[in-house]
């Protein structure tokens, strides 16, 4: 074909209006980052479409443009902060190396992430849950699409044969609870101070607790 | 107000029926549809009757939560009290709470799946009346050599882990029959920071105690109740 790849089409210089399309996904993001806010702060419940134009500094001509209201607005916000905590998260899962060291990694990313969006996290961890029915079915699509990436811990396991078979989803209950408790308490300030916990709370059940001792300490473990 | 003077008398049992046919409407319509006028019909109060007792329905959600709440956790610890080791009281307990949960099923679905809809209120107070559950699963650290080796996040993690299963089950609907069949796995997960793995491995198999207030004896019952 004769036209040429797109990175070689010349590019108008000087300024350009924006495009519809650019300037609408930038005032959505703009949106949610205020709605995130106000929804971390007031909790789902208290929180009004009022609130959240105020707080966004738009009208609610703009908002009901972009949302059909506030608990669409909030599947949007649970969502963007998905997107922001799994890129940390991922990266460290999807690592080199055997699975309890990145799992590990990964761990301590979800900690640090935590700690440096707190509001973000309260979105992911607390409010969802209590933001409808839709909101909860999502949340536990999230949290289940988890139980097949643990299970691989039980390829190091030396007791596999013998665990749970509901092993997973208790696990990834029992973190979840403790991050929430946490997290209400604006304790999660430090992710090395809940390291060692989360360790315990997630890996020493597949591990055992020398290996898991041995994570947590940082050194890998010699197999 | 004229109505509220004509009316000095409580009609009795009024605060009784309401809670009932809250947690009838909550479970057949969820927390968020069921709305006052269907609460005092279906009670047969006066919306005056409710106002004695509930500042609103939020305020008798959370009334109801706290009461229910506090005596499904005093049945469980009570259940743990009559043991002796601190297995089997988490054993004792962890029946005890599969039974509650499987002889109250709309009580259970109200207050596990349905009370989350209500917010970051129930959830303070949930977690707050728990505090004597979490107490019981933290005593498993005297059975470790070193008691300060696992802190108290780990027994909150246990009650999480409780808690998910039970969620599950619940919201799935099939939970309050079968709840009994967790509790095997959920012992598994809960002695297991403090016994290790292979005497945590054992509750897996063990049975089911013999239902009702045992005799003091109990524990040399052997017998399978399925």
């Amino acid at each position: 074909m004769a036209a040429l790849p797109e990175h070689l089409q010349p590019v108008a210089v000087g300024r350009r209006p924006l495009e519809p399309e650019v300037y609408r996904d930038h005032q959505r993001d703009h949106v949610l980052a205020a709605a995130t806010e106000v929804f971390a702060k007031r909790g789902y419940r208290a929180t009004t479409v009022d609130h959240i134009v105020a707080a966004a500094k738009i009208g609610v001509g703009t908002f009901y443009g972009l949302f059909g209201g506030k608990e669409e607005c909030f599947l949007a916000v649970y969502e963007s902060v998905l997107a922001e905590f799994r890129e940390g998260v991922c990266d460290r899962l999807l690592a080199e190396g055997p699975f309890s060291e990145r799992a590990a990694g990964a761990l301590h990313a979800l900690l640090a992430q935590i700690a440096e969006h707190p509001l973000s996290a309260r979105i992911a961890l607390v409010e969802v849950q209590t933001a409808g029915p839709l909101a909860l079915a999502r949340y536990q699509q999230t949290v289940d699409a988890w139980i097949p990436q643990l299970a691989k811990a039980r390829e190091e396991s030396p007791f596999a044969a013998e665990l749970p078979s509901r092993l997973e989803e208790a696990v990834i209950g029992g973190l979840l609870w403790y991050l929430q408790q946490r997290l209400q308490q604006s304790e999660l300030k430090d992710p090395d101070a809940h390291f060692a916990d989360v360790l315990e709370i997630v890996l020493e059940p597949y591990l055992g607790s020398e290996a898991t001792a041995a994570l947590a300490a940082g050194t890998p473990t010699s197999a | 107000m004229a109505e509220l003077a004509a009316e000095p008398e409580r009609s009795p049992g009024a605060r009784e029926r309401i809670a009932a046919a809250a947690i009838d409407l909550a479970a057949e319509h969820g927390y968020e549809a069921t709305t006052l006028e269907m609460l005092v019909e279906r009670a047969g109060v006066t919306r005056a009757d409710f106002y004695r007792y509930f500042d609103g329905k939020e305020d008798c959600a959370l009334q109801l939560y706290e009461e229910y709440l506090g005596h499904f956790v005093a049945h469980v610890l009570a259940a743990a009290a009559r043991e002796e080791t601190w297995r089997d009281s988490m054993r004792a307990g962890g029946y005890a709470a599969a039974r509650y949960v499987r002889d109250n099923p709309r009580l259970a679905h109200v207050g596990v799946v349905q009370m989350l809809a209500v917010g970051s209120m129930a959830e303070a107070r949930r977690a707050g009346m728990m505090d004597p559950i979490v107490d019981l699963i933290d005593a498993g650290r005297h059975e470790l050599a070193d008691p300060d080796s696992i802190g108290r996040g780990v027994a909150e993690a246990v009650l999480g882990s409780i808690y998910e299963l039970a969620i599950r089950d619940l919201a799935s609907g099939l939970g309050t029959g079968k709840a009994e069949m967790i509790v095997p796995q959920l012992m598994y997960v809960a002695v297991r920071p403090y016994l290790g793995h292979e005497l945590a491995r054992e509750e897996l198999e063990m049975p089911p105690p013999p239902e009702g207030d045992p005799p003091p004896q109990a524990r040399k019952h052997s017998g399978t109740q399925r």
